[in-house]
């Protein structure tokens, strides 16, 4: 549904194909029977290769170093919290230059300057600008750049069979007609999976490290039609989101931020697309999981949307209450109140029995329909919250 | 490019790529309370579907439907569509899309409403079509127009939220939405505050909806209904700047009410992706703050929060609803999903029609042959000839004797003590491809062998390499020299009657070589009726290639059979009965034992 950055040893495999001598290492078992394979004479560059941005300033890359200095360097870096690097040969260099393409609407936007290696915008560094829509296109781009034609066509055909949306080749080395491609950044389309044979999903890389109940949405989003997401924000916030809607979701967390509470939400996602009753309550049950394990000691529960135009509210509201009635002792416990704003196709029968449920069990708080405004429910809930 | 004017109109021929059945109901009751004549939803192309219709409501009765296999078929019988709702998944929306056009080239539109398609895809719809046709989405739920169209999920599935909006009541108030919760929200909002829409249009969330905001805004613009605009963005991508442009240059002149979700991602350390594809600020131009001032600096009324854009709403004039048939309202609510489908008859004031006509016009003028043969297919047989020739089949295969298998077990149950109905059920059950049943077989070999172009040789030698009989060949009593008094009558009549007998030549073909190669091998009785009865649905009675099809997986030339020998087994029931001989047990010596 986005754009997703792949690490860079996958993205040079695709770009550089079955020359590319780069090493990857992702667990410590291997690392040993890898590293073994390296020479001890040769001089490499150790990186981390999980999308950092900055990584020489940052201290996330080491260059020339030798074989015996790398397992130290990585030990290093693991206990920065990393855990994906990549080995490749040093290759010693003069000329740098810039190149990045981008999937626009206008065509394959082409970015590139002779004078690479550092961040490229506000640099003052001439770029030169080409829109990729045909040969013609790639001819005129060469020229100007006085790139290989054929090898400029071989890396935008690449660009366009592996549905990448972004590629940033910085610096790229040219040295008597041998291209090199010192350090580079793939984004691609993650709706592409199907279509594609050389990345997949299990090639995306997240720059942080994910709680257990985000990566289980993440398995139920890939196999529903449904759209699932959970980002847990704050661990130890104290307002705890159950939204649905792309777009209301965030009205939602907006309005949070009006009422300076941003730093207090615990979780941002949201349900749509009509999941079933069994997919909304294992949604459900991730995100209450999130909400009983935050340290904070004064807790809301706010279970909110716009009015839904084919979600069923009864159906997904029965998922809701499922999770909420194996965890309901625990929410009492912690005193914890639930207000909701919700609308949609069966409506008021889905309200209902939120409601009874709630008032039943102690944990009611509000339950709006459509005819209240979207945004009073994170003015009651913060009152409460205020009031606790 | 198509114009929202252009698609204000009540004649709308809409075809579904795949089906999301609350949504295309929804479509209808939408219609319905619009006053539409009839649903705009002619067809569903479903690939895999294992229906060959779906039911919906048209207020309170139930029609059907047609499902098709492919855009192709669909084409062959909807001649005349005008727009499209894709809702197959995101991975299927490129290939269908350029389908659909390149068979209804003059659509005006459509609405594709999976989430993921590939940018790739997306633009390459975007290029192909982007600037002329009404398109909304990939993603959203579509599009809406009160009181003439609604292409999608938007405005709600459930009968309550499509009369609380109030669509049949158009407006002024246009909508631009890029999430599909938040137009519907809008809808909400501004129906409970007495304003009318004049569209609603979800462009989505995705990065490359295939119409731009711009030229959405350029066709708000040029829409004389639309006086006002409420737009609903988001973080990410910088389209919002193109309204600000716009106003700028004059070229969007009406009154715009924005709200600009996302403030909440610039609190984060990192670039955060919310639910919606494009909502992602990776630069600072993309922060929902960014925008907000540019369109504010442009004159949009912009306020910093949801419920403050709630109040701003408020300044947009209130327009009268028309009165809504509340008769059209109760229809809707009550309603009841039918069990079954027929085609065969229905009661009306307590007087049954078949097939369209009374019962008792049928009793009085018409002829068994006629009346059997028409009920059997579902309709009316056209040719007098047909009729007489079910009444040939139909008498020909009345009664074969008590020897045949079927005979011998009515018999059996019979002296037995059994009841009428079991003993006859007996005989029945015995109906199969070796006793009785061969007919529809025979039917499906002779049809295949014709239609795939195959030469009686081929056929021939093809079964007897898989070594396979060729039912509606082959007789265990009547040879060459000595053929089946009864399929003679039946070839004879064929060839007086009928000018093309393709079928019954190939079935005779076949006999031919089979014949010679052993005597009984002849084409018997079902083989017969088979090839003529094809001979005669495909050439008077005008059945197409489709409709035998139907009618050979449907087994109906079985039913001929199955008809004409309950008689039969009746007739030796009752038989057995008046001779009572007692219960039956076979004389050891009729049975040899090998140990």
């Amino acid at each position: 549904m986005a754009r997703k950055k792949i690490s860079e040893y996958t993205a040079k495999k695709i770009l550089i194909g079955s020359t590319y001598t780069g090493v990857q290492i992702n667990n410590t078992s291997r690392q040993n029977l890898l590293l073994k394979e390296l020479s001890p004479k040769a001089k490499y560059v150790v990186k981390v290769d999980q999308g950092e941005k900055k990584r020489f300033k940052r201290g996330l890359i080491k260059i020339e170093i030798t074989k015996i200095e790398i397992a130290p360097f990585l030990e290093e870096l693991r206990a920065k919290g990393f855990s994906q690097f990549l080995i490749e040969e040093f290759v010693p260099h003069s000329g740098e230059y810039y190149l990045s393409f981008e999937r626009t609407r206008e065509g394959v936007k082409l970015l590139f300057s002779a004078s690479g290696g550092v961040e490229i915008e506000g640099s003052g560094a001439k770029i030169l600008q080409f829109i990729l829509r045909s040969a013609v296109d790639l001819v005129k781009a060469a020229n100007e750049t006085n790139l290989e034609l054929d090898w400029l066509t071989n890396i935008y055909q690449k660009f366009e069979d592996n549905y990448f949306s972004f590629l940033e080749i910085n610096p790229l080395i040219i040295e008597e007609g041998s291209y090199t491609l010192l350090d580079c950044a793939v984004l691609v389309d993650d709706t592409s999976q199907f279509f594609v044979k050389d990345w997949s999903g299990d090639d995306f890389i997240t720059d942080r490290i994910s709680t257990p109940e985000e990566e289980n949405v993440a398995l139920l989003d890939a196999n529903t039609p449904a759209s699932l997401k959970l980002q847990c924000l704050n661990p130890n916030g104290s307002i705890g989101l159950l939204l649905s809607s792309g777009g209301a979701s965030i009205v939602i967390a907006d309005e949070i931020h009006a009422h300076g509470k941003a730093s207090d939400i615990i979780n941002y996602g949201e349900y749509s697309g009509g999941p079933s009753r069994e997919e909304t309550y294992n949604y459900s049950k991730n995100v209450l999981s999130l909400l009983l394990k935050s340290t904070a000691n004064k807790k809301v529960l706010v279970i909110a949307g716009g009015v839904a135009n084919f979600t069923d509210i009864y159906q997904t509201f029965m998922g809701v209450v499922d999770a909420l009635t194996e965890v309901t002792s625990q929410l009492q416990k912690q005193k914890i109140k639930v207000f909701v704003r919700r609308g949609g196709p069966n409506e008021a029968k889905g309200l209902q029995y939120m409601q009874n449920f709630l008032q039943q069990n102690n944990l009611f708080g509000c339950v709006y329909g459509s005819d209240i405004e979207i945004t009073e429910v994170i003015n009651l809930a913060s009152k409460h919250l205020a009031a606790l | 490019m198509i114009s929202f004017k252009d698609l204000r109109r009540k004649d709308h021929t809409v075809l579904a790529l795949g089906s999301h059945v609350p949504i295309l109901q929804a479509m209808l009751d939408f219609e319905y309370l619009c006053g539409l004549s009839k649903p705009t939803l002619v067809g569903i192309v479903q690939s895999a579907s294992m229906k060959k219709s779906q039911k919906f409501f048209w207020g309170a009765v139930e029609i059907r439907v047609p499902i098709f296999a492919s855009i192709a078929q669909a084409k062959a019988q909807l001649p005349k569509v005008t727009l499209f709702i894709n809702l197959s998944s995101g991975r299927r929306v490129l290939e269908s899309t350029l389908e659909f056009f390149l068979h209804y080239p003059h659509a005006l539109g459509g609405h594709i409403f999976a989430e993921e398609v590939p940018e790739k895809h997306a633009l390459e719809l975007f290029e192909a079509f982007g600037k002329d046709k009404v398109i909304a989405g990939p993603s959203g739920v579509g599009l809406l127009l009160p009181e003439f169209l609604k292409l999608g999920a938007i405005g709600g599935t459930d009968i309550n939220q499509l009369l609380k909006n109030n669509l049949a009541t158009s407006g002024k108030v246009g909508i631009i939405s890029a999430s599909g919760g938040m137009a519907n929200e809008l809808i909400n909002i501004l129906a409970r505050n007495g304003k009318r829409i004049s569209v609603a249009f979800t462009i989505g969330g995705d990065r490359f909806p295939v119409n731009t905001l711009l030229d959405t805004l350029l066709r708000m613009q040029a829409d004389k209904q639309t006086e006002y605009l409420v737009y609903y963005g988001e973080l990410g991508g910088s389209d919002e700047y193109e309204l600000v442009e716009l106003i700028k240059q004059k070229k969007f002149k009406k009154p715009v009410y924005a709200f600009i979700a996302g403030k909440i991602g610039e609190t984060f350390e990192k670039p955060t992706q919310f639910g919606h594809a494009k909502a992602i600020a990776n630069t600072l131009d993309e922060s929902a703050s960014s925008k907000i001032a540019a369109l504010k600096e442009a004159g949009v009324k912009i306020a910093d929060s949801f419920a403050g854009f709630i109040k701003l709403l408020q300044e947009i004039p209130t327009s009268e609803l028309k009165t809504t048939n509340s008769q059209l309202a109760d229809n809707l609510k009550h309603r009841r999903s039918t069990l079954f489908t027929t085609s065969i008859g229905k009661e009306v004031n307590n007087d049954y029609f078949l097939l369209g006509d009374p019962l008792t016009e049928w009793i009085e003028n018409k002829g068994l042959g006629e009346m059997i043969i028409s009920s059997l297919l579902g309709r009316k047989v056209k040719s007098a000839i047909t009729a007489q020739f079910a009444e040939i089949v139909l008498k020909s295969f009345m009664d074969h004797g008590p020897q045949v298998s079927g005979g011998v077990n009515t018999m059996v149950a019979a002296r037995a003590g059994k009841d009428i109905v079991s003993s006859v059920a007996s005989g029945i059950l015995t109906i199969g491809s070796r006793f009785g049943g061969a007919t529809n077989d025979a039917a499906r070999i002779w049809f295949t062998g014709v239609q795939s172009g195959l030469t009686a040789l081929e056929l021939v030698s093809n079964f007897s390499k898989e070594k396979k009989l060729i039912l509606g060949i082959g007789h265990l009593k009547y040879r060459v020299g000595m053929p089946d008094p009864r399929v003679k009558f039946l070839t004879d009549y064929a060839s007086k009657h009928l000018k093309n007998t393709t079928h019954l030549d190939f079935a005779l073909a076949v006999e031919k070589l089979t014949s010679s190669k052993k005597g009984n091998l002849i084409l018997n009785v079902d083989g017969a009726v088979a090839a003529i009865m094809l001979d005669l649905l495909s050439t008077i009675e005008g059945y197409s290639v489709e409709d035998l099809n139907e009618l050979i997986e449907a087994e109906f030339f079985n039913a001929l059979f199955l008809v004409a020998r309950t008689i039969g087994f009746s007739a030796h029931y009752l038989d057995q009965k008046r001779n009572d001989e007692g219960l039956f047990r076979l004389p050891n010596d009729l049975i040899l034992s090998d140990n």
